[in-house]
């Protein structure tokens, strides 16, 4: 009750507050002056007044009249002038000092977005290590420049010094925001000084995340210990809520991590033989968007049950590069493992057709080698891979003469201008 | 309010005895002084008040600003990205002239996913406040690349590099620029000032090959223009930074190729060191596996490829996949491209690969080449298209089958079915035969028009064999014994269209002679005419078979004359075979070729009178060519006066086109034609007999064909037949037409002629006698 009471006085008071000079003389003498103009329609006081004036003329005016008393007098005067004059100017001096601390941090925040680095380092280092009183506009200067200076010696990858000047910080009544980039560069420190040891940053990392939960460095510091750690899952799931808190600029390549991490988790499941796990992990980095990696992991997957069409339908799915690898990967491992009719109905491409065309010259079956690379050829035209199959599959007809020729002919219609080449 | 008391004042002044007292109490005294001094004192105390308020508000409103602009700054710093942007936006809107303010703000937009705002708020920094700052012009730049506006970027980053020339961020921002802009040449160059500034070894080694590559993009631009000088000098700064990268190896091989010809280009290829160490490794090098922005190989589409693809290899990107405004190499799922920074999507250096079949069904087909697939391309060939053809005669055998039912299905088998089994060749023989056999096991309808086209004439198989040469002999000689009748058909027709007697007469040792006969009959004319022209007089092909009554082929013998081994043999033989009206007709015919006139003309001498009627009809013939009518007249008027009352009965009843070649021939045919003039007039018409039957009075006398009679007779000086027949004559019109003829003088007659259906009756109406 007295707390709410107090609570009340000081919001009633408030406007009273505000209003007084914060000169003590002067809020005195606006406090004292309607006592005062009260008190003079009062005759005992006036008559009091009126007492102490002749006390006082009383008193001076036998100092007056003889030397030493005038300078006695003098000396008070003197005195009290410095006196007054001290009270005056102290507060004045203070704001001045507190005054070049603000400037100089002002400054250096300038030459901070100037990118001028030295001077940067230079004026919060002043600001850093000021004995002035702090700036009633931003009580926070120092502890705010110590922090941008360990900012800076992270940045040119001075971890020690950056301890040093995070610790020198004192976290009692920080604003939050300057605690959230505490938390955040000693973390970093830590990580990037390497001696601490890593369950220790770890520890360090998910206490600043309790404070702030979501925050997208502490997040991927964690990440990044995560999978130092070997805990690629848990790595994964932690990047799901780095792309929750990611800014939109940033969005698509935290998310395209996203879908790395979890590839990556689902690459190691599947090695360690868990594949209902790896497959789980795949399934969700393919619902996160079109990725290569992801499909080829299913597909790794499909293989590992032994289910080489389905294998072969999730790798052609990708269309990509990576995933007619794959295909002639298991092709080249064991020829005709599905017929030509199979691979081209599960992977329904052209490179894919190449792939059909060399695995049935593989097999012997020339003939249909030889239509299935000349549809080919005429598709595609003359391109590396083209050219690479169909040499590879002339050599196996026994046609090695018309391989070398059509070698000759790709680097002849590669060396020819783009729109022949094109259109050849 | 509370007024001193004046007793009181008094008082104190008397107290006090003293003069300062005395005259406040003489003002107090003073009639309102003492509630103006009050109203005033009250005033000065409002406006201290207000004074102090407002002097409080600014104070607040300063520090408010500075922490927020403070805090901001650090929030943006921190990644606190919302916070930045209300605080900052706090800041601006107390104090617009805060650039560092706006600046960072513009900044933390653009994080936001708001590059527009950011770009206004960055642009505003440059044009209403004229900051001249570099990270604004690397923000700008930043921005307009992020807003596909490449050339402005370059504008902006230009500025920010020529303000710092040795900023490393300022000539990374502009290679950027540059390359997404398509600036090849001056990207290579920022790329040589940008290394001279980058420390980091991976960073050196992707700015060199891209700038590289840039050079060696602006070598081939001035290359297609034909400045090979100026490709020869960008080549060699290309190759000065990086000759390993794919882009300068190709552009040398280009200048090499363009200067030395094709096989210093083969040997230049041949001997670029990155490729002879893959050749050297053979197989195990395996030239083209993909290697990734990131330097780790991707798995490979060829694992392993002969050693002259490799040669392929050298001169196209090694990655697959590459920036599709750049080109510069890069991941596939990576969303920016690392050497231009736009955010955009890999695209795969062979996008074809990964192009998707529109009927891998289809596709497969091909490759087997089934049954459905050639149906599919046999469609395809009969509607026109080369392609399909060119394949279905790839595909040879298999193909026959499908051909032949597509034949017997259709109606009238396409040229395109014999002219797509003739180009299989000879080898494909026994595959039609085979096929052929199985078609005929399953009973398939209308399999007669593969032997004789649904009728009795050659089939689509005879007309394929037709086209064979001697090549295809050796499996026609097997079949010389078989007692299949259709294979005989096709086995006589191959030897038909051989054209050669002699090889006939192999046939004849097999072959009764009226089979060969009914295969001659059916015969496709060509090659029958072409057989036809190889004949000699004495052999028995000439002797025995052309010469049968059931041989019909006349027309095709007469059409072998011109160009017969021996026409006299030929024409011998048609004269041997005698009149029949097919003969006459052929060589009335043939009166129309220029080429086969003068044998069917002396053919028709040859068959006499029998053809006359034919000939008549013929040049009676309007729609026959002119020329054949002018012979046929000569040679109908060379027969003399015994033609005339057939030629009369050619008269119509009324005027037509004929008649001036009517009374021509009728002239022609002389003097001694009159007598025959005198008794054509006498017999009357056609009508006439019809009429007289039932009634002839009703049928006039008066017609055209008396009339045409009278002038043929007055033109060939018939005058005394022309006094006879005005003596009989009953009819007044007539009588007066003979009368005038005969007071005609005979040139002036045959002049008539052209006139001569003036005044003339236009019909034999009945209309009753005249007079």
């Amino acid at each position: 009750m007295g707390k709410l009471g107090d609570l009340t006085g000081k919001a009633l008071g408030a406007p009273l507050r505000a209003l007084i000079p914060k000169n003590p003389w002067l809020r005195l003498a606006v406090i004292a002056l309607p006592v005062l103009i009260i008190a003079s329609f009062l005759e005992p006081v006036l008559s009091l007044l009126g007492k102490g004036v002749d006390l006082i003329t009383g008193t001076l005016t036998p100092l007056l009249d003889n030397a030493v008393g005038r300078l006695v007098l003098l000396n008070l005067i003197v005195v009290g002038v410095a006196v007054g004059a001290w009270y005056a100017l102290r507060e004045r001096w203070r704001k001045l000092r507190s005054g070049l601390v603000l400037r100089h941090h002002l400054a250096g925040v300038a030459s901070l977005l100037g990118d001028e680095r030295a001077r940067t380092r230079e004026l919060f280092r002043k600001v850093a290590t000021t004995k002035c009183p702090p700036p009633a506009e931003f009580p926070h200067a120092s502890e705010d420049a110590k922090i941008k200076l360990a900012r800076l010696a992270l940045e040119d990858g001075e971890s020690d010094e950056a301890l040093a000047w995070l610790t020198l910080v004192k976290e009692k009544k920080l604003p939050r925001e300057l605690q959230r980039s505490l938390v955040q560069l000693r973390a970093r420190a830590l990580v990037q000084q390497g001696e601490v040891l890593p369950e220790s940053v770890e520890k360090e990392v998910r206490t600043g995340l309790d404070r702030f939960a979501r925050d997208p460095r502490l997040l991927e510091l964690l990440r990044r210990q995560l999978l130092d750690r070997g805990a690629l899952e848990e790595a994964a799931r932690v990047q799901g809520e780095l792309v929750q808190a990611a800014s939109p600029r940033s969005e698509p390549a935290e998310r395209q991590r996203w879908i790395d991490d979890l590839v990556r988790a689902g690459d190691a499941a599947l090695a360690a033989g868990d594949a209902r796990r790896a497959m789980k992990l795949a399934k969700q980095a393919r619902d996160l968007g079109e990725s290569v990696a992801a499909g080829c992991l299913v597909g790794n997957v499909r293989l590992a049950e032994g289910r080489v069409r389905d294998a072969i339908r999730e790798w052609g799915s990708t269309r990509s590069t990576e995933g007619l690898g794959r295909i002639a990967e298991v092709l080249e491992q064991e020829p005709g493992a599905v017929s030509p009719r199979e691979l081209l109905e599960c992977c329904p491409t052209e490179g894919a057709l190449l792939l059909a065309a060399r695995d049935l010259a593989r097999r012997g079956q020339q003939d249909q080698a030889l239509r299935a690379a000349r549809r080919a050829a005429r598709t595609l035209g003359p391109t590396p891979t083209v050219t690479a199959v169909l040499s590879e599959i002339l050599g196996l007809c026994g046609r090695d003469g018309e391989a070398a020729q059509l070698a000759d002919e790709a680097v002849l219609r590669l060396v020819a201008p783009e729109r022949q080449s094109q259109g050849g | 309010m509370i007024l001193p008391p004046t007793h009181a004042l008094q008082a104190a002044g008397e107290a006090a005895g003293s003069g300062w007292w005395s005259a406040v109490r003489t003002l107090a005294a003073e009639p309102a002084l003492v509630e103006f001094l009050l109203i005033l004192g009250v005033l000065i105390v409002l406006l201290a008040v207000n004074l102090r308020l407002s002097r409080l508000v600014r104070d607040a409103q300063s520090r408010v600003a500075v922490r927020d602009y403070l805090l901001g700054t650090e929030q943006a710093l921190s990644g606190d990205l919302k916070g930045a942007s209300t605080r900052l936006k706090k800041v601006l809107d107390q104090d617009p002239e805060n650039h560092h303010a706006r600046l960072l703000y513009g900044e933390v937009l653009a994080e936001l996913g708001e590059p527009a705002e950011a770009h206004k708020q960055h642009l505003f920094l440059q044009k209403a406040f004229a900051v001249d700052s570099l990270r604004n012009d690397l923000n700008l730049t930043r921005e307009l690349l992020d807003a596909g506006r490449a050339g402005e970027a370059v504008d902006a980053a230009r500025r920010g590099a020529e303000r710092s020339p040795d900023d490393r961020e300022a000539l990374r921002m502009l290679f950027a620029a540059e390359l997404a802009a398509g600036f090849p040449e001056a990207a290579g160059r920022t790329g040589v000032r940008l290394l001279r500034v980058l420390d980091q070894d991976a960073e050196r080694a992707r700015v060199r090959a891209r700038a590289a590559a840039a050079f060696a993009l602006a070598g081939t631009v001035r290359w297609e223009g034909g400045e090979l000088d100026a490709a020869e000098a960008l080549c060699v700064e290309a190759e000065a930074l990086d000759g390993s990268e794919p882009d300068v190896q190709r552009l040398r091989a280009r200048l090499v190729f363009a200067r030395e010809g094709k096989e210093a280009l083969l040997g230049h290829v041949g001997t670029v060191p990155q490729l002879a160490a893959e050749g050297d490794d053979g197989a195990a090098a395996a030239p083209l596996v993909p290697v990734l922005a990131d330097g780790t190989a991707a798995a490979s589409l060829v694992p392993a490829v002969a050693v002259a693809a490799s040669r392929v290899a050298a001169l196209v990107p090694a990655t697959p996949y590459r920036c599709p405004t750049c080109g510069g190499p890069r991941a596939l799922d990576e969303p920016h491209c690392p050497h231009c920074g736009l955010s955009n999507r890999a695209v795969p250096v062979e996008p074809a690969l990964m192009a998707g079949l529109e009927s891998p069904g289809a596709v497969i087909d091909e490759v087997e080449a089934n049954r459905a697939h050639v149906r599919r391309q046999l469609a395809l060939a009969l509607e026109g298209d080369s392609t399909s053809f060119d394949d279905l005669v790839a595909i040879g055998g298999a193909a026959v089958e499908e051909i032949f039912a597509s034949a017997c299905r259709s109606v009238d088998p396409a040229p395109a079915h014999v002219e797509l089994l003739r180009r299989m060749g000879p080898s494909a023989l026994p595959a039609m035969f085979q096929a052929y056999a199985r078609l005929k096991e399953r009973h398939v309808r209308n399999l007669s028009r593969l032997l004789h086209g649904g009728g009795r004439g050659t089939g689509v198989l005879g007309k394929v064999v037709q086209g064979f040469g001697r090549d295809a002999q050796p499996y026609f000689e097997q079949l010389l014994e078989t007692s299949d009748r259709d294979l005989r058909k096709v086995l006589l027709d191959y030897y038909i269209g051989l054209g050669d007697e002699n090889e006939l007469h192999r046939v004849l040792e097999h072959f009764p002679p009226v089979e060969i006969l009914h295969r001659l009959n059916a015969a496709e004319r060509d090659p029958l005419v072409r057989l036809l022209q190889t004949v000699a007089g004495e052999g028995f092909f000439a002797s025995g078979l052309l010469v049968d009554p059931s041989f019909r082929r006349e027309r095709e013998m007469l059409l072998a004359v011109p160009d017969a081994a021996d026409p006299d043999a030929l024409i011998e033989v048609l004269a041997r075979r005698g009149y029949s009206p097919h003969l006459a007709v052929c060589l009335i015919d043939g009166l129309s070729d220029e080429r086969l006139a003068a044998a069917a003309g002396g053919l028709l001498d040859r068959l006499g009178p029998a053809a006359v009627d034919h000939m008549l009809s013929a040049f009676a013939d309007l729609d026959r060519p002119a020329s054949a009518r002018e012979r046929l007249k000569a040679r109908l008027a060379a027969m003399g006066a015994s033609l005339v009352e057939k030629v009369c009965a050619l008269l119509g009843p009324a005027a037509s086109s004929l008649d001036k070649d009517l009374h021509d021939l009728l002239v022609l045919l002389g003097p001694d034609g009159s007598p025959g003039l005198a008794s054509a007039y006498r017999r009357g018409s056609l009508l006439e007999k019809i009429g007289g039957r039932f009634g002839g009075a009703f049928v006039n006398r008066y017609n055209h064909r008396r009339v045409c009679i009278i002038k043929a007779l007055a033109a060939v000086g018939g005058h005394a037949e022309l006094l006879r027949l005005r003596a009989e004559e009953s009819d007044n019109n007539l009588k007066l037409r003979l009368a005038q003829a005969l007071h005609t003088e005979p040139q002036a007659r045959v002049a008539d002629g052209d006139d001569a259906t003036a005044g003339e009756p236009r019909s034999e109406e009945p209309r009753g006698q005249a007079g």
